[in-house]
């Protein structure tokens, strides 16, 4: 699967994370990393573009131990754009998986 | 690589990709601080965390972001050209306000006639003769029409509101390029609000043609005429 893809499909799954849980920017980053199959360094930049084109924001948060988190939240313009591109993933990805198997039994 | 090459690198890298405000630069590398410090306390040395990072001349690149800063020319065309749509369009928006405010107006002149009917207050006597009962049943026709036109009102105010938040939305990516989700063109209303209202605006259908055609016929009956309005001499 080439990288353009890939990205695409890693904004669709931050945005899907962040939907049910605020994380800071290591957390959300080790987790997909650990899913999908991309470098460590892959979801930064892309984190860093949704925030500019509006759809998550950030705010700090003093913890106890080790530096202060930069937790990362969905904005309004966030769920309603993930919302949205949820379903047409969902629908989308039906229908490719069944012409592939319909594929596979002719 | 080790952890200083690393993030000197990206420094480097990001500043030739005309990345150049300091405190941009310094947001990004910080990010990448962060990782460093939660992988080594995980046990990873830096050589191991640059590998898996990858190339920072490859990372940089992911930082370029493309001329969303359209220039000041194109930015003042557009927005010249949506004032000038705008002229029109706001001609537009004050006559549906006219018509929101049209219905709502009949809502109450039905409300007051009705009013007027029920109590046999005959206000500036436009109220023509007609015996009482008749213009209780008429009344309460008027009543209904009332409601029915109040709920009209509600909607159209709605819908009005609505259409404006699109045309907003509409005009706000065109001039910053972006693309916002556009709204929907029909009013975001809860299931219950909906069908009260929609309840509401029934009843008060039913109650007007049902009233206002008892209310005929009770003066038909009463005048004995199909045309109840001659023999009681309403316009002469």
């Amino acid at each position: 699967m080439n990288i353009q893809y890939k990205k695409g499909v890693i904004e669709l799954c931050i945005l899907s994370v962040l939907n049910k849980k605020d994380m800071y920017g290591y957390e959300l980053s080790e987790l997909i990393s650990k899913s999908i199959d991309i470098s460590d360094g892959t979801v930064y930049p892309i984190l860093r573009k949704l925030k500019a084109d509006g759809f998550v924001k950030t705010y700090l948060s003093e913890e106890s131990a080790g530096p202060p988190r930069k937790y990362y939240t969905l904005t309004e313009l966030g769920k309603t754009s993930f919302k949205k591109d949820a379903k047409e993933w969902l629908d989308f990805t039906e229908i490719v998986n069944k012409m592939i198997k319909g594929e596979e039994n002719e | 690589m080790n952890k200083k090459e690393f993030l000197d690198t990206l420094k480097k890298e990001l500043k030739n990709n005309n990345i150049l405000d300091e405190d941009e630069l310094n947001d990004i590398l910080l990010q990448y601080e962060e990782h460093f410090y939660y992988k080594l306390e995980e046990g990873y040395s830096e050589e191991e965390i640059t590998k898996k990072l990858a190339s920072p001349i490859d990372i940089a690149k992911e930082y370029i972001r493309p001329s969303k800063q359209i220039n000041k020319y194109e930015k003042a065309t557009k927005i010249f050209g949506i004032t000038m749509l705008s002229i029109p369009v706001l001609f537009i928006y004050v006559f549906m306000l006219a018509s929101v405010i049209v219905v709502g107006a009949f809502s109450v002149v039905s409300l007051t006639t009705g009013f007027c009917l029920i109590t046999s207050l005959n206000i500036a006597n436009l109220i023509p003769s007609i015996p009482y009962l008749p213009s209780l049943v008429l009344g309460i026709a008027c009543f209904g029409l009332a409601i029915l036109s109040a709920t009209g009102t509600i909607y159209l105010a709605l819908y009005v509101k609505q259409w404006t938040k699109v045309y907003l939305r509409w005009c706000k990516n065109v001039i910053l390029n972006n693309t916002y989700p556009s709204i929907s063109k029909h009013p975001k209303l809860s299931k219950k609000f909906a069908s009260k209202i929609k309840l509401i605006s029934v009843i008060g259908l039913v109650v007007f043609v049902g009233a206002f055609i008892v209310g005929y016929f009770i003066m038909c009956l009463m005048a004995k005429s199909f045309e109840p309005w001659h023999i009681w001499n309403w316009f002469v």
